[in-house]
């Protein structure tokens, strides 16, 4: 799989930047198919941890979860995303839940098309 | 430990980010390298010590123990040259990247790991160290054979001399005390044959004699 096969009019150009993304894994398919399928399968468990440190007000555990879920989106280059768990995390080090709640859903709306593109991309690359 | 540069790498990533450490251990295995995985930064020294890494990729944020903990207490016991650690940072997280360089870290790579950059600085810092070993045993073997050379001028020649003088005055004394001299002259050869040999070796091997002192493996 090349650049050239993930066609530009699938969903998945508009949310990631594919071509950077293959770019990275330096052709190493199988290696991206599988950061691939663990993604989609932690990012529900990682958000999930997010949401639950904004129910209980829990900044540490905030930032935390934040950050990790923020380093596992870069690796997709998703802006979106990316800056939604960034803010979320320096919200939890700065101890400020204002607006966590708007945040957290722009982030789950985001984190949900991401899936879609990142699902697109891995059927390509089988 | 690795005796080929170009050989495969025993990498320890210590990282509380399953995923990030995942996508690490993935992309190095897939380039033949060998990696062991570590979430809790507390285990570190005992890991290090069971695992015997070549080089550490070391996350500088972590919720129990941070990076920084980690490498100083890594920079305790191994010097740069010894153990590489390269440090996993964000990109924002300039101040950090910089204070754990004053700490001694070799290097560092930022998140979003750019897997072509992050192998060219694993194989540099890991080739820096594999020579800085080789060099440093060419010094040693250096420095061991011109202590066996001293050794030849300073005590074999006048052991040489000596036992030549106890055989002689072996024929003029007792039966038993000859046996004795004879079996004492016996040991003395033993340890100059034995010193000979180690002047012939490329490499010197150690062990254990005393609680902080090593003794020169004799075969």
């Amino acid at each position: 799989v090349t650049t050239r096969n993930v066609a530009k009019n699938e969903s998945s150009v508009e949310v990631i930047d594919c071509e950077q993304l293959l770019l990275n894994f330096q052709g190493m398919e199988d290696v991206l198919y599988d950061i691939i399928q663990k993604f989609l399968s932690d990012s529900p468990k990682m958000l999930k941890r997010v949401r639950e440190a904004v129910i209980k007000q829990d900044s540490k555990e905030l930032e935390i979860s934040a950050h990790s879920l923020k380093g596992a989106v870069s690796n997709f280059h998703n802006e979106q995303s990316f800056v939604l768990a960034r803010t979320l995390e320096q919200m939890g080090r700065s101890r400020v839940f204002t607006n966590a709640d708007g945040l957290l859903e722009n982030l789950d709306t985001s984190l949900s098309e991401m899936s879609d593109a990142l699902n697109t991309l891995a059927r390509s690359l089988k | 430990v690795t005796t080929d540069a170009n050989k495969s790498l025993k990498i320890l990533i210590i990282d509380d980010s399953d995923f990030d450490a995942t996508l690490l251990s993935k992309a190095l295995e897939k380039k033949g390298h060998k990696t062991r995985y570590l979430q809790d930064g507390r285990e570190s020294l005992s890991v290090i010590d069971d695992y015997k890494p070549d080089l550490i990729l070391l996350d500088s944020v972590m919720p129990h123990t941070s990076g920084e903990e980690i490498l100083k207490s890594v920079r305790e016991k191994f010097n740069t040259l010894e153990l590489p650690v390269i440090m996993i940072t964000s990109k924002s997280e300039t101040s950090d990247i910089v204070q754990a360089l004053h700490l001694g870290a070799n290097d560092y790579i930022t998140k979003p790991v750019n897997l072509e950059i992050a192998l060219m600085r694993i194989n540099t810092q890991a080739s820096i160290s594999y020579l800085s070993r080789e060099m440093s045993q060419l010094r040693e073997v250096a420095a061991f054979n011109a202590l066996v050379a001293t050794y030849n001028h300073e005590i074999n020649n006048p052991l040489t001399i000596a036992v030549g003088l106890a055989h002689k005055i072996a024929k003029n004394i007792h039966k038993e005390d000859a046996e004795r001299l004879q079996s004492s002259l016996c040991r003395m050869a033993k340890i100059v044959k034995k010193i000979k040999t180690l002047s012939e070796e490329s490499k010197i091997e150690f062990d254990d004699y005393a609680a902080k002192a090593k003794m020169v493996k004799l075969k």
